[in-house]
């Protein structure tokens, strides 16, 4: 067990270095480069002068260990500050969003797999095809044109208040729920198929407990890595959406700094990034050993 | 279980995106605009009998720009998916086949991949290579062919150990005669399948890029700028987003369609 979280640590360390270090390789040959942005006594990384590439890669690793990420370009904050304003945004709305996804994706799922009733159980995955198939730009757009302008319920963008959250939130709620409805019941029906739950049934158990307390402690586990990587991609910034929706999250802050050519601040962004996947890859890792026997004794053998 | 019907799934598939396919291609034979003739005293008119889905903000034509945009997007995502089979069954396969060491490497170097958000990793990539069509296609691909790998590789492992393949090698037929003749036809289909599903992943990702301006550039009409531009006329001219966001949905809603219906 120990043996495996180690292992997955080091590994993690490995791929963080290894985007950092491509990271800075693939930014360092972009046109445009920081010379000419060059104003003040600022600290770049990116230099466009002729010293070898071996070099510059020690001054960045350097610099790097000296004052961090760096400031931005445009802004002259730093990018460490930079991000840290916009992730209370992302993460909001990741975790509302999902949160949301959850809640009706559950009882969908279970009714599907519960009333053997096969006008609902089409309707519902016909319904959660299309849902699934709803891009974000098309979705947002439209609930936009409903909700915003033709009923005045909720405004078109910012970021103020609570409200505002409502619309992009359910812009990436809907197609979400819909695809892990579409999980969960598949993992459900095969669940229900398996041996286990004849001898359940035969015991008398009841329908109910069996579902709750058995078939939905095993299905569940295809539904955290969903959650998990929706999680990360949405926290690293929901980039579609925050656009639509004008909201200063992470993902703005990207396209932003892709725009206005802010390599360091793209650099930084790029690194947050995948900082956060790795980690909660590393997570959901470590707590699939600890929840699932299954995956903790097939790692011993 | 599920849908019985899986036919009608894949004729309504099927029936959706040849609606996408011949309002794109085969329309600008006989609705002869321009897609790019610039008309400001028709900016932003409503729809109309002359020009059915009204004109943008520049007073261009919204169904020859949706028509025209519909084509780049089709092609470059079919060009996409050519590509990134190519490469992602070759790599795969290779990988799988081959063990060892090969196999490690290219297992680093797709956990090296996927230690990025998807978009994120095509955005970085089309901000390295450089705006054009080209270029996106290559980005596209490069990402898209990483989960094709991944498939055929494990695929490839799971034919690989088994019996068939063993003992058709204790009965001494060369390696070429069993790759061609035992293995090919056992992985060939599961990739493919997973390949054609990709198609939507592909469409949206490129109508994302796009849409925020890291895609295909705007005098080039493509589904993810018309809607980028359309979105600063909520208020005035709702159609213009409206109407290329559900061509969008249309076509990504057929290829789903038919994904489900192959689905077994």
């Amino acid at each position: 067990m120990s043996d495996f979280i180690v292992k997955r640590i080091l590994n993690s360390i490995l791929v963080i270095f290894l985007v950092s270090s491509s990271g800075f390789l693939a930014l360092s040959f972009l046109p445009g480069t920081a010379k000419e942005a060059k104003f003040g006594e600022r600290v770049y990384y990116f230099e466009n002068d002729r010293a070898s590439p071996f070099s510059k890669y020690w001054k960045f690793i350097r610099s790097f260990y000296k004052d961090g990420l760096g400031e931005s370009f445009v802004t002259g904050r730093k990018v460490v500050d930079e991000i840290k304003d916009a992730i209370p945004y992302s993460l909001r709305l990741a975790l509302f969003s999902v949160l949301l996804s959850l809640l009706i994706s559950l009882p969908v799922s279970l009714l599907c797999v519960f009333k053997k009733d096969n006008i609902i159980d089409n309707f519902i995955l016909i319904s959660s095809v299309l849902l699934s198939s709803l891009p974000v730009i098309s979705l947002g757009p439209l609930l936009v044109s409903v909700f915003s302008i033709c009923l005045g319920f909720f405004p078109v963008s910012g970021s103020e208040d609570f409200k505002s959250l409502i619309l992009p939130s359910l812009t990436l709620t809907f197609p979400f729920s819909a695809y892990l409805v579409r999980i969960l019941r598949k993992s459900l029906k095969e669940e229900l198929k398996k041996g286990y739950i004849f001898s359940l049934r035969a015991r008398g158990i009841s329908d109910g407990r069996i579902v709750i307390s058995h078939v939905l402690r095993n299905s569940i586990f295809p539904l955290l890595t969903v959650v998990n990587l929706r999680l990360g991609s949405l926290i690293t910034g929901a980039i579609l959406t925050e656009t639509l929706f004008s909201l200063p999250g992470v993902g703005r802050l990207l396209v932003r700094s892709i725009s206005g050519r802010d390599y360091n601040l793209t650099f930084g962004i790029i690194i947050f990034s995948s900082l956060t996947y790795i980690l909660l890859n590393l997570i959901s890792d470590i707590a699939y050993a600890i929840l699932d026997p299954r995956v903790r004794y097939g790692y011993k053998e | 279980m599920g849908i019985k019907n899986k036919k009608g799934l894949k004729i309504a598939g099927l029936s959706l995106i040849s609606f996408v396919i011949l309002f794109s291609f085969v329309l600008p034979f006989f609705y002869r605009v321009s897609p790019l003739s610039i008309n400001l005293e028709e900016r932003l008119s409503k729809p109309s009998f002359s020009s059915p889905f009204g004109k943008d903000e520049l007073g261009r034509d919204l169904l020859a720009r949706i028509s025209y945009g519909g084509r780049i997007s089709i092609s470059v995502s079919l060009a996409v998916v050519l590509i990134s089979s190519i490469i992602g069954t070759l790599l795969g396969t290779f990988s799988g086949w081959i063990g060892g060491v090969a196999d490690e490497v290219i297992g680093r170097v797709v956990e090296f991949f996927l230690a990025f958000p998807g978009i994120i990793f095509v955005l970085a990539l089309s901000l390295i290579l450089g705006q054009g069509i080209l270029n996106l296609i290559l980005a596209l691909s490069v990402a898209n062919s990483v989960e094709i790998l991944r498939i055929a590789r494990a695929q490839t492992i799971k034919i690989k150990n088994m019996e068939f393949i063993k003992s058709s090698l204790l009965m001494g037929s060369s390696s070429f005669d069993i790759i061609i003749h035992h293995f090919f036809p056992h992985v060939f289909p599961v990739i493919i399948s997973h390949s054609l599903m990709s198609i939507p992943n592909v469409i949206l990702s490129e109508a994302g890029l796009s849409f925020i301006g890291a895609g295909i550039i705007p005098p080039i009409p493509s589904w993810g700028n018309i809607i980028a531009e359309g979105r600063y006329h909520f208020f005035d001219a709702i159609h213009l987003t409206v109407i290329p966001a559900s061509f969008l949905f249309i076509s990504v809603l057929g290829f789903n369609l038919i994904g489900e219906s192959l689905e077994l």
